[in-house]
């Protein structure tokens, strides 16, 4: 099985990215759709309990029908919704696709939504938001983006916040408003398989957009609801008293879109702080190796788009005794970046590990097609993800530095922890306001 | 179980010094005559691409009493320095390749064994080579190397540690094993990670670590005579001691009657957590078990979730069952929903199994199977993922029963299943817990 060159080719609202394995076996798509609209947290509720009621019947079969169809070629069909953005993601066998694209035919054009399956799907999404509200790693990160960002933009995490009534409220026609959103909207799909497999893909998706397009009409271009705020306090904390360890997560906006001439040069300033996975970032070699304060510490940029700004943030946890000389280490790595930028030995090694890594994609079937859709979500073709070593090696440390200095030089850096935060809450609070 | 019926028979090594065991499914193996070191070879199409796996026939069951979670810590030291890291100025070990060139370094260890792996271009195969041979025998175990490290082994625990489901295995194991090493987790208690010293860590690698107790598994952009060579010059002067290597032979005690363990703390979570008892891997009874946990527990169709989760009485289930070389627990975790209790669920479940019928089992074994023809066909199109799967194999000591899972699986009757299920959830075989959380929420 290898990689030939990939394709790209756009049919009316849908950008289709061909991944071409000659003998592959299998297949592995990515679908992706915009639906974003004003945030709420009735759309918060309504986009969770649509990932679910897709899959819980369509056209003539029942939700058991639909998944014993489903099961029975061997196919996995994961639906999600995420920052607004839906994602589908398909894999399963060469020899089946023609079926499972059937299947996901129907599903999309005619979802039947039934009230039973409704009133099911809420009962379960009540009782695992209960899980969720212990999970710190993602409090912590809600708590920072819901102070950088409006409740009315897409970063808005409402999970932690939904009660019975939001849930409770979502009907089939709030669902069904929800499709009208994805029918009008430009499709992404990327396909991992043979040029046989991307036909039949092309098809299916062309088909059913001409079957929509008789009763559906193009929907406006998503609002560009980066509607970002001055946070208002340095320091957020949420109590979990069941946890070891506390969350964080600490970072700011970042004013610019992946257009801009800065985004790459501060895409690999942020890999030398704390590129994540691996042992390479400074974060990871300072504070973990040398240091011995945790065991993971991580900084990325995220949500940063082709027509919104995003944010940047550490996120790391500590044990309560630890967590103050913790965070005073995270700073004064953070501070020594943002001061003195980076040099020209990490600068030479960062193009030598992103190009690695970037060779290292290809080795990976599904790696491949998910750099690939990522890519194509934003607008960039193949060709550009193929192409990033060249624009890595023309980076430069006066480029980077200057990016780091012009974009992350927030006067207030958000500190976001959840966990056992109580008997640490005043030191917390004399911390940041030292730090930040 | 082994698909060696299906393995070429052995042939002359390309590359002198080297015993052709056999090839099974395009996969060779080979041992280093002078030392007994084990070489798996699996050519992929790869475009350039290597990863290479040594795995360590050393974990969990490896370690005594006061001494948990050795094999852990020591996985840990061996990305520090070696002698001839520090000769060279280098500080960090065996990350400075990644720090170098961004190749993808990990480890990770286990009950059995004790994985070391690298993914990367071709151009790095003899220096990852050079590494794992030096590292094999030439760590410094310095104490300045250890105490950080040591700290983030603490830091890894507590964050285990406050995950319900991790509360409570660790909680079960214990109570499931009398005597088997099996009965404390891969990380160990804190209080003997707390409490390690350089010289049991030293003692700990002189013992395991070596050639003869090793299997290096190569997949990728490589061709056998490439990699013996490759392997003839950097591994062909190491010597195995001629001492053995020492192995705890521990019989566990028969069990007698269910067995129970409640772990309490303030948390909005309610969990139940049935294990059961399982037979070695790659057995056709693991594999039995493994089929008969799916249909009860995997995927949307499965019986628990459409009785238990459909029906809100539970928020989530899974089920968790490792691929162990003696007889081990697998668990099947149940989240409860509010105004459920655990004695309560237990029974529903009991309930259940004794209610299936072969009619009910039928459909979702086919499913189960189909599932599993299709991930096969994945692991397939990565060579990290296939070396991450096969080394347990290699680990449990029938490397060639991974190419024969699909039809291990596919031999596996209803019948079996509803038997295996009998079985598996009698009192005798089980041990039940309860992750019982004081601070009750609800939606």
């Amino acid at each position: 099985m290898s990689l030939t060159n990939p394709t790209q080719l756009q049919r009316e609202n849908t950008t289709f990215t061909h991944v071409p394995y000659a003998d592959a076996e299998v297949v592995y798509c990515r679908f992706s759709c915009d639906l974003q609209h004003h945030n709420s947290a009735a759309h918060a509720a309504a986009t969770l309990i649509l990932e679910d009621a897709l899959l819980s019947g369509c056209a003539h079969l029942t939700r058991e029908q639909f998944l014993h169809e489903l099961n029975k070629l061997g196919a996995t069909l994961v639906i999600n919704v995420d920052n607004g953005i839906f994602e589908m993601t398909l894999e399963c066998r060469t020899s089946v696709l023609k079926r499972v694209l059937r299947l996901i035919y129907d599903m999309l054009e005619s979802p039947t939504f039934s009230d039973n399956e409704l009133d099911r799907i809420k009962q379960l999404v009540r009782n695992t938001l209960i899980e969720y509200r212990e999970h710190t790693g993602a409090l912590a990160r809600d708590g920072l983006v819901n102070s950088l960002y409006k409740p009315t933009d897409r970063r808005y995490h409402y999970e932690s916040l939904l009660g019975a009534t939001e849930i409770g409220s979502i009907t089939d026609d709030t669902l069904r408003g929800l499709m009208q959103t994805l029918y009008g909207r430009n499709w992404t799909i990327t396909v991992g398989g043979s040029a046989q497999v991307f036909e039949q893909v092309v098809h299916t998706f062309s088909r059913l957009h001409r079957s929509l397009a008789d009763t559906h009409s193009a929907e406006a271009a998503p609002p560009t609801t980066h509607e970002r705020r001055v946070p208002t306090k340095s320091l957020l904390t949420q109590s979990v008293a069941s946890k070891q360890n506390i969350d964080f997560s600490i970072g700011a906006h970042i004013p610019i879109t992946i257009t801009d001439q800065a985004y790459l040069p501060l895409q690999v300033g942020l890999a030398i702080l704390g590129k994540v996975g691996g042992f390479t970032g400074r974060l990871m070699s300072v504070i973990r190796e040398k240091e011995g304060l945790t065991y993971g510490i991580y900084a990325r940029s995220e949500t940063v788009s082709a027509h919104e700004y995003g944010y940047w943030r550490i996120f790391t946890f500590f044990s309560p005794e630890q967590c103050a000389t913790g965070l005073r280490a995270t700073f004064r790595e953070l501070r020594d970046w943002q001061r003195n930028g980076v040099t020209q030995d990490e600068v030479t090694r960062f193009q030598t590990i992103l190009t690695t890594q970037h060779t290292l994609v290809f080795a990976s079937l599904k790696r491949t097609v998910n750099a690939m859709h990522g890519y194509a979500v934003q607008g960039r073709s193949p060709h550009d993800f193929i192409t990033l070593p060249s624009r890595l090696a023309a980076v430069t440390k006066a480029t980077i530095n200057e990016s780091i200095y012009t974009h992350l030089q927030p006067k207030r850096v958000v500190i976001s922890a959840a966990g056992p935060v109580q008997s640490r809450q005043r030191e917390l609070v004399q911390l940041a306001s030292e730090l930040s | 179980m082994s698909n060696k019926a299906n393995a070429d028979r052995p042939t002359r090594s390309p590359v002198s010094g080297f015993q052709h065991i056999h090839t099974v499914a395009g996969i060779s193996e080979y041992r280093l005559r002078h030392n007994g070191l084990r070489i798996l070879i699996a050519p992929l199409p790869q475009d350039g691409v290597i990863t290479s796996n040594i795995t360590y026939h050393v974990g969990s069951r490896d370690e005594a009493r006061g001494e948990t979670g050795l094999a852990h810590m020591l996985e840990h030291m061996l990305f520090k320095p070696t002698v001839s890291d520090r000769k060279r100025g280098i500080d960090s070990g065996a990350m400075q390749l990644e720090r170098d060139s961004g190749c993808l370094i990990n480890a990770n260890t286990w009950r059995d064994r004790t994985n070391y792996y690298f993914s990367y271009p071709a151009e790095y195969f003899d220096d990852v080579l050079s590494i794992e041979a030096d590292r094999m025998y030439n760590l410094t175990l310095e104490p300045e190397d250890f105490l950080p490290e040591q700290g983030n082994v603490l830091s890894e625990f507590d964050m285990y540690f406050g995950h319900p489901e991790f509360a409570l295995s660790y909680a079960m194991s214990a109570t499931a094993f009398f005597s088997h090493p099996y009965g404390h987790e891969v990380i160990g208690h804190r209080e003997d990670i707390a409490g390690y010293t350089v010289e049991q860590l030293q003692r700990f690698y002189q013992a395991y670590y070596r050639p003869d107790n090793a299997t290096l598994t190569i997949a990728g952009d490589v061709t056998p005579r490439h990699a013996l060579r490759a392997v003839k010059q950097h591994f062909g002067e190491l010597e195995s001691p001629h001492t053995p290597i020492p192995r705890l032979t521990i019989t566990e005690p028969a069990q007698e009657g269910l067995r129970h363990v409640t772990v309490e703390r303030e948390s909005g979570t309610n969990l139940l957590a049935l294990g059961v008892r399982h037979a070695a891997f790659p057995t056709p009874e693991w594999y039995e078990t493994w089929l008969s946990l799916a249909v009860l527990c995997s995927g949307p169709e499965s019986i628990l979730q459409q009785r238990l989760v459909d029906t809100g009485i539970a928020s989530r289930i899974s089920f968790q069952l490792e691929p162990s070389r003696d007889p081990n627990l697998a668990t099947v975790f149940i989240t409860l929903a509010p105004g459920h209790t655990h004695t309560a669920v237990t029974d529903l479940v009991h309930q259940h199994i004794a209610e299936l019928t072969v009619a009910d089992i039928r459909p979702l074994v086919k499913k189960q199977v189909a599932h599993e023809l299709t991930e096969q066909a994945f692991l397939r199109t990565s060579s990290l993922d296939l070396v991450d799967e096969l080394a347990e194999f290699v680990s449990a000591g029938d490397w060639p029963a991974f190419t024969a899972v699909a039809e291990t699986i596919a031999a596996i009757t209803p019948t079996q299943v509803r038997q295996r299920l009998r079985t598996l959830f009698t009192p005798q075989h089980m041990v039940t817990g309860h992750f019982i959380g004081n601070n009750h929420s609800s939606v």
